[in-house]
């Protein structure tokens, strides 16, 4: 579409007209659910994903109008209101690492066999819960979130050569996570893990 | 498949927000809409001049003010007869008049140093329509030394970012604009700054921040509440005994 306005013309004109804010909402609300979704799991994603908007939207005579995409600055939000559950992110990363459960996944999302697709699944969430807070975000943001370096360092408001160092360290661990069972045949996951997944997914059908 | 691949299959099968969901989200967004629109009607025309929308001057005097009222520049269309301040007025959404307001609300207390400023310089289409605005200034923050923190509370270290006070524009000048009740922030300067910590951010609170000049607290000229009083010409050591001896008030979060 022809002149169609930036996000920041959208932030600017919401100062004087606030429904206009609407439109971000409607943008990007999917998107921010689904990281935050990955991250905490689908009730707290709900809360986490309402208060980003509604603090973007009380604080946005901060938001640089110059910028074209609004996007990294929601992402931002959505991370530091995750700052509150880490602990609980890390916790339930354990135990998906423990059990081959993923608590994050509930039985009325109706997956099949109620994990990812990836036989890594639990060696991901145990080097996950192993990162630093700081390489956590950066990682996802880049993973998940599909954040250029650039839109990293916007979102969280840190200097560009910090996200590479972290993303380079996140990266680092990861792969050295994943290299032992990457030797294994087809990435097969431990046998007590798939019949724990099973039962799990009979008891709740 | 790399490390980066596998990761990106991780928990990507969950499923997108049902409407339900959406719609929940939504109708807190469109109810901080409306709050907003609510406090600009009710504030409409006490004084003439501009209304700042909620989200500015949430970050203008710390997150404690619902709107704010700028005496319009057109009664000083002169540039003989425009002041050299324009002072703002604000409601404030919980008092910080005493010591004990202070610790009721903020998280830690601090020596800062504001380091740097960059200017906010975004008219609205209105504001630009009428050709005046207020500038407001991204103000980097280094905390020099805490003298109080709340038990149990984040700690601030390093640098902070805040919103703060900047300029009222009009006929391509600049005059210097303050929320009365508030200091101007120079870049180069110490503040004893009491800081809240809300929603994962770190917030000063505006009139409970004093400049701290020749090893004392020494408030603006229109820092004029008991708090101001009980700090003013007091060393750091004797403004960290106030807040450690006040009490919060029963209902403080």
């Amino acid at each position: 579409m022809l002149n169609e306005a930036s996000e920041g013309d959208i932030v600017a004109g919401s100062l004087a007209e606030p429904a206009r804010f609407g439109i971000l909402f409607d943008r990007y609300y999917a998107a921010i659910y689904a990281y935050l979704r990955r991250r905490v799991g689908a009730d707290e994603a709900e809360d986490l994903a309402a208060e980003t908007f509604v603090r973007a939207f009380r604080t946005r005579g901060r938001f640089d109008v110059a910028r074209p995409s609004a996007r990294p600055w929601l992402f931002g939000i959505a991370t530091n209101l995750l700052l509150h559950h880490w602990r609980r992110e890390r916790r339930r990363l354990q135990a998906y690492a423990r059990t081959g459960i993923d608590p994050v996944v509930s039985p009325a999302d109706e997956i099949d066999e109620r994990v990812d697709a990836t036989a890594a699944g639990p060696v991901l969430a145990r080097a996950l819960a192993s990162l630093s807070v700081g390489e956590r975000d950066v990682l996802l943001l880049h993973a998940w979130a599909e954040l250029s370096d650039a839109e990293i360092a916007e979102a969280l408001g840190t200097a560009l050569g910090t996200v590479h160092s972290r993303l380079s360290r996140a990266r680092q661990r990861i792969r050295e996570a994943l290299a032992p069972i990457g030797k294994e045949e087809g990435a097969t996951p431990p046998d007590e893990t798939r019949t724990r997944r099973r039962e799990w997914t009979n008891s709740s059908s | 498949m790399d490390e980066l691949e596998q990761l990106k299959t991780f928990r990507a099968e969950l499923p997108a927000p049902d409407q339900e969901t959406v719609e929940r989200s939504r109708a807190s967004l469109d109810r901080a809409i409306g709050s907003e629109q609510h406090s600009r009607r009710r504030l409409s025309t006490p004084r003439r001049g501009l209304i700042l929308a909620g989200a500015t001057i949430g970050a203008l005097v710390a997150a404690v003010a619902l709107a704010v009222v700028v005496p319009s520049l057109r009664d000083t269309s002169s540039s003989s007869a425009r002041p050299s301040v324009i002072y703002g007025d604000g409601l404030l959404a919980f008092a910080l008049d005493t010591p004990s307001d202070v610790v009721s609300h903020a998280d830690q207390v601090s020596l800062v140093t504001a380091v740097s400023s960059t200017d906010l310089n975004n008219p609205t289409p209105d504001e630009a329509a009428a050709g005046e605005w207020l500038i407001m200034r991204n103000v980097t923050f280094r905390v020099d030394r805490t003298l109080w923190r709340r038990t149990g509370s984040p700690q601030l270290t390093g640098t902070t970012q805040a919103v703060e006070d900047g300029w009222a524009y009009k006929d391509s000048e600049r005059t210097k604009f303050i929320m009365r009740g508030t200091t101007w922030i120079e870049v180069g300067s110490q503040y004893v700054m009491p800081l809240s910590f809300t929603n994962g951010e770190w917030a000063p609170l505006g009139p409970a921040v004093f400049p701290y000049v020749n090893g004392k607290s020494v408030p603006a000229v229109t820092q004029e509440s008991p708090l101001a009083q009980a700090v003013a010409g007091r060393s750091l050591e004797q403004v960290a005994a106030i807040y450690a001896a006040a009490k919060p008030k029963p209902d403080a979060r």
